[in-house]
């Protein structure tokens, strides 16, 4: 089976190192960034299938991150880690289109729940508009992949 | 509540500063998960391996202790998340930003802050639940009601039995917010009655005549219009 391409960005070091090791004991790897430019960077290189991604960092932000993944890649699925969590930042993260929105501190258990649940969308979606493509019905297979970037 | 009581610049920077504190404080009580967490899998794991060799391997000699222990830390670990996350909504009800809560939601973080002061005269505090299933709360400043709340709480503390319990409950009155302090059994000493009256008084409630202390906030002509639901607090 294709592992989860997980990329975690938070700028609070020790937390990130942490949560990735023990995403790792249960066989989801990640990689590991420290602040929204890298991010960006992260993204276009590698491809991730989701970002779990910190609001709160120097340079840019997490919003804008989000922001300018779901304009650049809107496959990408995009969940919130904040320790920074009010009601209008929430909102504003859910209209971008975030996949779900944590706040810190959450239990490892729940959080690899929503990475395995924005995963399996995705797959799911790629795998419908696959068909659709197969099929030579391609003007359906864009709508499928066009409804990520709603 | 009148325009008066709007907090002043000073109350409101305090607000934020405290509440960044607060979001921070979460980041930090989110390492601590994690590395509580962490230690907790490597335990784990060194008692599959001891499990898995017949003992050759692994069996980590302290290994029962430290499992006592971090379920310890992070029992004190919840306590701190708690507590923080009341300290965020306070300050924030005066900052006028964070999360929107309803009034139950509200007294319950404040007797959470209030905690150690109610610990001097070892009594312990309850926020009953809404008797209604989904009650349309006023729209309301957290900061209106919940100062005035705890002044009161704090002028009958010195005239309450040692040991004894707080119930406080709230419900929606009209277009106001009613909130009833009283005690766990039986009625409120005489004194404790007087002083909470002063207290609500003097810190601009309007107190609703009884045997128990009645705090009725009313929306301030300043306020968006009560809507329901949302359960607003007017202050997000």
């Amino acid at each position: 089976m294709k592992k989860i391409k997980l990329l975690l960005v938070d700028d609070e070091e020790n937390f990130v190192n942490t949560l990735s090791e023990r995403l790792k004991m249960r066989d989801v790897p990640s990689r590991v960034v420290y602040s929204g430019e890298e991010a960006l960077e992260a993204v276009a290189s590698d491809e991730p299938d989701v970002v779990v991604l910190d609001l709160r960092m120097p340079g840019i932000d997490g919003m804008e991150v989000l922001r300018k993944v779901r304009a650049a890649k809107p496959d990408v699925r995009i969940i919130i880690l904040t320790g920074h969590g009010t009601d209008a930042t929430e909102e504003e993260a859910k209209k971008l289109g975030a996949f779900h929105y944590h706040k810190k501190p959450v239990e490892i258990d729940e959080l690899l729940g929503t990475v395995k649940k924005a995963y399996r969308e995705k797959m799911e979606d790629a795998m419908v508009a696959a068909t659709f493509a197969q099929a030579g019905a391609f003007e359906e297979a864009q709508q499928i992949l066009d409804e990520d970037k709603k | 509540m009148d325009a008066s009581k709007a907090p002043s610049a000073d109350g409101r920077l305090l607000g934020t500063l405290t509440a960044a504190a607060c979001h921070d404080l979460m980041n930090v009580f989110a390492t601590f998960n994690q590395a509580l967490g962490l230690m907790d899998d490597c335990l784990a794991a060194d008692a599959k391996t001891t499990r898995r060799t017949f003992g050759i391997k692994g069996g980590f000699a302290y290994r029962e202790r430290f499992v006592e222990l971090t379920a310890m830390l992070r029992g004190q670990l919840a306590r701190a998340v708690g507590l923080t996350e009341a300290l965020a909504l306070a300050a924030h009800s005066v900052d006028g930003q964070g999360r929107t809560v309803a009034p139950p939601e509200a007294l319950a973080a404040l007797v959470a802050l209030a905690e150690r002061l109610l610990k001097r005269r070892k009594i312990t505090a309850e926020v009953a639940p809404s008797d209604e299933a989904d009650p349309c709360w006023p729209t309301l400043r957290r900061a209106d009601y919940l100062g005035p709340v705890l002044e009161t709480i704090l002028a009958c503390l010195p005239h309450l039995p040692m040991g004894g319990k707080i119930c406080l409950s709230c419900r929606p009155d009209g277009d106001a917010l009613a909130v009833t302090l009283a005690p766990g059994e039986g009625e409120l000493p005489d004194d404790a009655l007087a002083a909470g009256l002063y207290a609500a008084r003097a810190a601009g409630a309007e107190v609703a005549p009884g045997k128990t202390l009645t705090l009725v906030f009313r929306e301030s002509p300043t306020t968006q219009p009560a809507s329901c639901p949302p359960q607003a607090d007017g202050a997000s």
